[in-house]
Formats: structure tokens, C-alpha cells, sequence
């Protein structure tokens, strides 16, 4: 090593040093990893399993493009015959054009010697001819080579000439006679000719197999496309409902419910406890409930919708207890647990959730009607927009919205009455909300008055009689009903 | 040694590779050398980036010297380090493997695979001195066939101090600090920056560990990208963390500042990185790191974060949750951070080994 090289040597380890970590960190960071390895560890030993990588996995196959099978099939093609390149130089030998057979022959001919595809005439007189034994290749070849169109575009084709030569001797009176008999004789040309219909018609039907054949492949990569589509819509839409679950649990878990941020679960069931026994007390009992909402069956009854109902904050299930007595199928959301519990007894389907994190979690164009009684007066504004957006969502086509509230006309509902109950919102008027789920997209849009109170003292006609009678005796509630668009309704 | 010209394809504003190469001139011309930069396109008014045409009548002398930045496939460059009489000199910057790109963008596949292509070309014709911008660019200038004595390490240069002395965007504090831990990732949005493992780790640390979380995904997003960019945002909805993760898009210096002053863990989960500024930047603002073991990211991070060996995401929201709940170690790893900063990647230091490493040339 020259001195020169040690210099640098010594440079190069010099810089090393001052990249490479030099002295002991005051950290270790090796025993903070085994922490962190630990903690993972004890994680999968207490069972707790995080849904993440599995969701990640699916969302990777969901992601992938299934329209590659119908590709792959088209790849996979059956081909009976080679594919024709025609040669830039416009040089050919027979034997190039005499591998192919039938269609595919006279097409690559044309290709070849006139360089266009056969008009159809052309085509289908030389596959009769062909078809009968009364051509062989070589004719076809010979007339299109030797035909004025052929001449023109000078196609050099070796060994065509001698062969077409013989054959057009074939044509010369007399001597034609002679020289076909000598070859005749030769070749057996009788013989040939069968052979060669028999080989025609064979690969004429062979072509037609193997076109079944693609046909068939092509349907059935269609129809595997389709099905690994649906099994995907149907994979996302059961991710999604379970998301939604986990959502709403481990908001219970946090206790970060919204508004009930700082109660823990057994605070929130307290609180669940509490107003249902409210419920119970001053909501009715469930038979008069049932009793007043009979009045909206005959609405699903024309519209033949007897499943895939879901009613929101559905409480006790008095309503899905009345759909079940006419023997249809519909399921509840209600978020406070003990209100559900109150029911157990009669095994409704009810999930408890927040309907609104529940309808997110739901597949587009999944339920036939969606009802809500007495539910939109408990929550804020825009949850009522998002709400009726996601019920939009869910709907099919042509599918019911009913939504039944207190009816703040009525001076004792909307200044007394509504306050009764301490988690009510604000009270809607009838004709705002008949705007806003009107706005929302929602057609055909009713508005019926509901349960007026009995006994009213104002009977008579007079103005200020009839006026006293709205203000303090017109009905207590009022519903909207709107459908989803159609193409019907549309 | 009389005049240096610096030379790469394209200098823009705020890039690193333009870091670097203004950062080496800066240095020279502070020695009172003649140094100019030189490239095919430019958006910087100052200083005077020079037309390539005019190399030639620039280095004339046999000691003038040409040291040129590779970070991509670039024709002329190879030319030109063979045809000019003058000393010749590599800045090694890296180049992400073509294959990180393949079926996502035949462009950025063609000019990577181009850019290692044209790497080994300059090896094979031999130049007076290799430089590189971490051990691990080293060790593939060293295999493609460098001469070892003639090889050095030169951090790339930075804009870091300028960076920090900014004020933070206040916009950006207001919005972000709401008492939510934050989680900060800085990159841009390219296949084989991890981005996939990062929201995977995140939702795992945010349903987990800790719902009063944000992921801050900065970066700017290219067009060539956009099918990938999708793909994580459909991610992160299907992970149910879109009230969490923000993909903020490219953001100005005071907005990227104020980032790094809310963030209290840096994520960068990156499955290539010839160096990896953005860790530097974040040592610098005393955030403590957690990242993969690829490429040239453990050299960077030193003992200043968490570096993971395996890509696995309950480890990393693990370590996130660790360096969140932990304020004592989080100081501690951020100090030494700083203190790393400071010892090899401060301008004056980097100025230094590159002079040391031109001295080599005589």
C-alpha cells in the first residue's frame, strides 16, 4: 500500500465513524422493542384479535379485477388452425397458404394474393367449389394469383406455377382429356377427391366445434365474472354491517356516544333504565300503541310489502309486534338496551345500535320501508338529514319512508306536551318536515293528521269556536310519507 | 481546484435532490470557488441554473471538476462525464427499483430501470470519485464496481435550519390542535412509500389503543399515482378511520413547520429510501421515529426512534402507542434526535465531509 492509499484509507474510515452511531446512546433501544414485542404478545394471549389485517386482506381481494377471467378465456381460445401473418415482402410458397384449410384457406388466399379480405361471392363460391372436390387449393390459389385483380398486385408465390400449369391442362380439349387421364391414372384422382371432401367436411365441422366451444367458454367466464361481482358486493356489505357493529360497541366501550361523552357504559345503562321505565310509565301501553299505528297497514298492504321492513328507535317493538301478527318480516334498531330487554319475551328481531351508524353499515337498495315513530323529534338537525340520506340509500327503488312526530300545532302538544319527555330535541313542523324529506329526494310525499284529542268543548262552527278547536283539540301527531323514485314513479 | 459544475436533470423548488445540489454550491462559492449548477430544466430564479449546452465552455481546465447528482435516468449525463477533460465526480442519491412501480406507472418503471442502467454504465467508464448520500447507496456504487478509495458518505444537503426558523403556520396549529395525539407521515404519495402499512397501523393504534387520535398524511400526490391514491382512501374508509386521517396533500414550509410542532410520533413506513430526509427533519424538531428496517432508514434513524424489523402493523401501533402514553421516553428519544441532527446531518457537518471528500481529488 502506497502512502498515498493509506491516506485515504484512512480518510474513508474516518467518514465511516463520523456516519455510523459513535459511542453508546444513552437510550436502549433494544429493550424498548422486546417492550413493545411483549405487549403485542400479551395482547394476542389476553385473545383481543384486531380486525384491521383481516379487513386489509379482504379489501385486497375485493380490489382485485375479476374481469380477468373473461380476458384469460379469450387468451385460452381453441385455435384448430395457425394464425396468418401476412409477409410484408409479398413473397410467398404454396406451402405457406396450403397449411390452412376450408374458410380459413380461402380467406388467407385472398389476404395473400389480393391483399383484402374475400367479398362475400368470392368466398362462398370457392368454399363450394372446394367443398364439391371440383377445386383443389391449388386452383383457388391459381385463380386468384392469374385474375386481373391478382396480376395487379404482383404477389410472388413459388410453387404455384407448375402444378396450375398441369391443372389448366386439364381445361385443353382433347389433350386435356389425355394428360388428366395419365395423371388420373397416376393419382387416382376419383379417390382423392372423396378424400378430400371427406377431409373439407371434417375440418368444416371441427370449426364448428371449436366455435361452440368459445362460445361456451366466453358465457361461462361472463357468468363466473358476474358471480365473483356479487360475492364481492355481498362480502363488502357484511364488512361493512359488522363495522358498523364494532363501531357502536367500541363507542360503548370508550363511552363516547355522542352527547354522553363522559358516561361510562354502567352510567349509560342507568340511563337507558331510567327512561325506559319513563316509556312504560307515560308512553301507553303497548296495546293502545299498536292500536294507533294499525292506521299506516294498509299502505304496505297495496304497496305488497310484507319483508325487509326496518323500523328506527323501534323501543318495546310494539310495531314490529303488528307486522309479525300479519305474518310479514321486519326487524327494530334501538340504542337503548333496556327499552329492549322489555321486550325479550316476545323474541323480536331488534339490533341494539345507533340507527344511524346501523343504516351506514346497510347495502344500497337492501329494504322495502323504513319507519320511524316517534324518533326524529330526539335528534339534532343534521342527524336528521344524514339519517334521511342513508334511508334514502337503503331504500329500493319505489320503497316506503313513513315518519310519524308530535304535532306542534297543536298549541298543548307543541308548548306542553312535548317537553314531557327529557331527551326530545325540538318539536317539527308538519310542513317543514314535509319540505326537508321532500328535499332529501323522497316522492309522493303525504301529510296526515293524526289522533286528534276527544272531547273537544269548541264544536260549534263559529271562527273563534273552530280556532280554539285547532289550537288546543287538533290531532296530537303527524306522519310524512314519502317513496322512494322509481323508474315506475318517475 | 478551479471551477465546479454541478450538474443534474432537473432542479425544482423544495425538492431534495435540489437541496442537495444548491447546498453543494452554497458551500463551494462560500470557499470563493466558482461553482455553478447546471441542468436540463429548471423553476428556480435564483440562483442562475445554466443551460447544459454551455458545460463545456465552463470546464476547460484538466482540474476543473463535473460532479454529477443521479437520482434518474438522464442520457446526456454519461456523455458528458466521458467527454469532458476534467475530473469527474458521482453524487449518488439512490433510485427506487423499477419493479416498486410495475403496473402502476410505466413511466417512473422506465426511467428507474434507466437511472440503474445508466448507473453501472458510469461505473464501467470510471470517475475520479464517488460520492454517496448514505453507507447504503455506497454499498451499491461498491457492488456496481466503484473503487472503494475512492468512495466517501456525503449526507445530502438540506433546507432544515431555514425550515425551523420559520413560524409555524397558525392556520394549521388551530385546525390540528384540539388535544387529539398526532400522528405525522411526510412523503410523497408513491407506491413504495408504505402508505398502506402506515393506515394499517394507524387503524389498529386508533380502535386499540387510542380514539382521540390523528394520522396527518402529507404529501403531494401525483397524477401517475392516482389509481394508488384511491386504493388508500377507499382503505381508509374500509378500516373506518376516515375522522381520523387526513391526506393533507402538498403544504407550504410554515404549514409543514407547524406539522412537526403538533405531531407527537413521526411514522415513516417506507419499504425504499436512499437516505430519508424527512427523518432528518423530524430529529430536528425532536420527534421522536417509528419506521421499517428497509434500505437506508436504520443508518438515518440511529438511536432517535423505533426501527421495526418486521412490517407488521399491531407492532407498529404498538410503538406509536408506546412513544404516545410514554412522555418521558418520547422526550428522550426526541433529544437524541436532535442531539444526532446536530452531530452529522447539521449543514456545517455536512459541509464539511463533503470538502474533505473533494480534497480526495488532489
Amino acid at each position: 500500500m502506497t502512502d498515498q492509499e493509506q491516506i485515504v484509507g484512512a480518510a474513508v474510515a474516518d467518514q465511516r465513524d463520523a456516519v455510523t452511531p459513535a459511542g453508546e446512546p444513552e437510550i436502549d433501544i433494544q429493550a424498548i422493542k422486546s417492550g413493545i414485542q411483549q405487549a403485542v404478545a400479551r395482547r394476542h394471549a389476553a385473545g383481543q384479535t384486531s380486525f384491521i389485517n383481516a379487513s386489509a386482506r379482504l379489501l385486497e381481494l375485493l380490489s382485485q379485477d375479476v374481469s380477468a377471467l373473461a380476458n384469460g378465456s379469450a387468451e385460452g381460445r381453441f385455435r384448430l388452425q395457425p394464425e396468418f401473418i401476412p409477409n410484408s415482402d409479398d413473397h410467398y410458397h404454396v406451402r405457406d397458404l396450403l397449411q390452412y384449410h376450408d374458410r380459413d384457406f380461402v380467406w388467407n388466399a385472398y389476404r395473400a394474393l389480393l391483399k383484402r379480405e374475400p367479398d362475400g361471392e368470392g368466398l362462398s363460391a370457392f368454399l363450394e367449389k372446394l367443398r364439391s372436390g371440383r377445386f383443389n387449393k391449388i386452383d383457388v390459389l391459381a385463380r386468384l394469383r392469374f385474375s386481373p385483380e391478382g396480376k395487379r398486385n404482383q404477389v410472388t408465390i413459388d410453387g404455384l406455377r407448375a402444378p396450375a400449369t398441369i391443372r389448366s391442362l386439364y381445361r385443353v380439349p382433347v389433350i386435356g382429356y389425355v394428360v388428366e387421364l395419365v395423371v388420373g391414372v397416376a393419382r387416382l384422382p376419383a379417390l382423392i377427391r372423396s378424400q378430400r371432401q371427406i377431409e373439407t367436411h371434417l375440418i368444416a365441422q371441427q370449426e364448428r366445434l371449436a366455435n361452440h366451444s368459445n362460445e361456451l367458454r366466453e358465457s361461462l367466464a361472463l357468468s363466473l365474472s358476474r358471480l365473483a361481482e356479487e360475492q364481492k358486493a355481498i362480502a363488502r356489505a357484511q364488512h361493512n354491517q359488522l363495522a358498523a357493529l364494532f363501531l357502536t360497541q367500541n363507542a360503548t366501550r370508550n363511552g363516547s356516544v355522542p352527547g354522553l361523552a363522559a358516561d361510562t357504559g354502567d352510567r349509560r345503562l342507568v340511563l337507558d333504565e331510567l327512561y325506559a321505565s319513563f316509556e312504560n310509565q307515560y308512553r301507553g301501553t303497548p296495546e293502545h300503541i299498536k292500536e294507533g299505528l294499525k292506521v299506516y297497514l294498509p299502505l304496505l298492504k297495496d304497496a305488497g310489502i310484507t319483508s325487509d321492513i326496518l323500523d328506527l328507535g323501534c323501543g318495546r317493538g310494539e310495531w314490529l309486534e303488528l307486522l309479525r301478527e300479519e305474518g310479514w318480516q321486519a326487524r327494530g334498531v334501538e340504542s337503548n338496551r333496556a327499552m329492549i330487554d322489555n321486550q325479550r319475551g316476545q323474541n323480536l328481531e331488534i339490533v341494539q345500535a345507533d340507527a344511524l351508524a346501523y343504516l351506514r353499515g346497510l347495502p344500497e337498495n337492501s329494504l322495502r320501508a323504513v319507519t320511524a315513530f316517534h324518533f326524529v323529534e330526539h335528534v339534532e338537525f343534521a342527524e336528521l338529514i344524514n339519517l334521511l340520506d342513508e334511508i334514502n340509500r337503503v331504500l329500493k327503488p319505489g320503497g316506503l319512508l313513513i315518519v310519524e312526530t308530535p304535532n306542534p300545532k297543536n298549541l298543548v302538544v307543541g308548548a306542553c306536551n312535548f317537553y314531557s319527555d327529557p331527551t326530545h330535541n325540538k318539536p317539527l313542523f308538519p310542513e317543514t318536515l314535509e319540505f326537508i324529506v321532500s328535499y332529501r329526494g323522497f316522492v309522493r310525499i303525504q301529510l296526515q293528521y293524526l289522533h286528534p284529542v276527544e272531547g273537544s268543548p269548541f264544536q260549534d262552527p263559529g271562527e273563534a269556536s273552530q280556532a280554539l278547536n285547532s289550537w288546543l283539540f287538533s290531532a296530537r301527531d303527524f306522519a310524512i310519507v314519502g317513496w322512494k323514485p322509481s323508474p315506475e314513479t318517475s | 481546484m478551479n471551477r465546479v459544475a454541478i450538474l443534474t436533470s432537473h432542479v425544482s423548488t423544495g425538492s431534495a435532490v435540489s437541496s442537495d445540489v444548491l447546498g453543494m454550491r452554497a458551500a463551494l462559492a462560500k470557499r470563493g470557488i466558482d461553482a455553478r449548477v447546471y441542468a436540463e430544466s429548471s423553476d428556480l430564479q435564483e440562483p442562475k441554473i445554466w443551460p447544459l449546452g454551455e458545460i463545456d465552455d465552463f470546464l476547460k481546465e484538466p482540474d476543473d471538476i463535473l460532479i454529477y447528482h443521479h437520482s434518474i435516468g438522464w442520457s446526456p449525463a454519461l456523455g458528458l462525464l466521458q467527454g469532458l477533460k476534467c475530473k469527474t465526480v458521482i453524487k449518488y442519491h439512490n433510485i427506487t427499483p423499477s419493479s416498486f412501480f410495475s403496473g402502476i406507472s410505466a413511466w417512473h418503471e422506465e426511467k428507474c430501470r434507466e437511472g440503474r442502467e445508466q448507473l453501472q454504465a458510469i461505473v464501467d467508464a470510471g470517475c475520479d470519485l464517488y460520492l454517496s448520500d448514505s453507507e447504503y447507496n455506497q454499498e451499491e456504487l461498491l457492488a456496481a464496481g466503484a473503487d472503494e478509495f475512492r468512495s466517501f458518505v456525503v449526507p445530502p444537503f438540506h433546507e432544515i435550519d431555514r425550515l425551523q426558523s420559520l413560524d409555524a403556520d397558525l392556520g394549521m396549529l388551530d385546525q390540528y390542535r384540539d388535544g387529539r395525539a398526532i400522528v405525522l407521515s411526510v412523503s410523497r404519495v408513491a407506491p413504495h412509500k408504505g402508505h398502506v402499512e402506515l393506515i394499517e397501523a394507524f387503524a389498529d393504534y386508533h380502535h386499540y389503543h387510542n380514539q382521540n387520535s390523528r394520522l396527518l398524511i402529507v404529501g403531494p400526490e401525483e397524477e401517475a399515482f392516482a389509481a394508488h391514491s384511491r386504493r388508500l382512501r377507499e382503505m381508509v374508509q374500509f378500516l373506518l378511520v376516515e375522522d381520523a386521517v387526513v391526506f393533507t396533500g402538498e403544504i407550504s414550509d410554515a404549514a409543514l413547520r407547524a406539522c412537526y410542532l403538533l405531531a407527537s410520533v413521526f411514522v415513516s413506513p417506507s419499504k425504499h429510501e436512499g437516505f430519508c430526509l424527512p427523518l432528518v427533519e423530524a430529529m430536528a424538531a425532536k420527534v421522536p421515529i417509528v419506521s421499517h428496517d428497509s434500505a437506508a432508514i436504520p443508518e438515518t434513524v440511529g438511536a432517535a426512534g423505533i426501527v421495526l424489523q418486521d412490517r407488521d402493523a399491531e407492532l407498529m401501533a404498538e410503538s406509536i402507542n408506546l412513544l404516545v402514553k410514554d412522555e418521558a421516553m418520547n422526550v428522550q428519544l426526541g433529544i437524541e434526535g436532535r442531539r444526532r441532527y446536530e452531530k452529522h446531518f447539521a449543514t456545517s457537518s455536512i459541509e464539511t465531509k463533503f470538502l474533505r471528500a473533494l480534497g480526495n481529488l488532489n
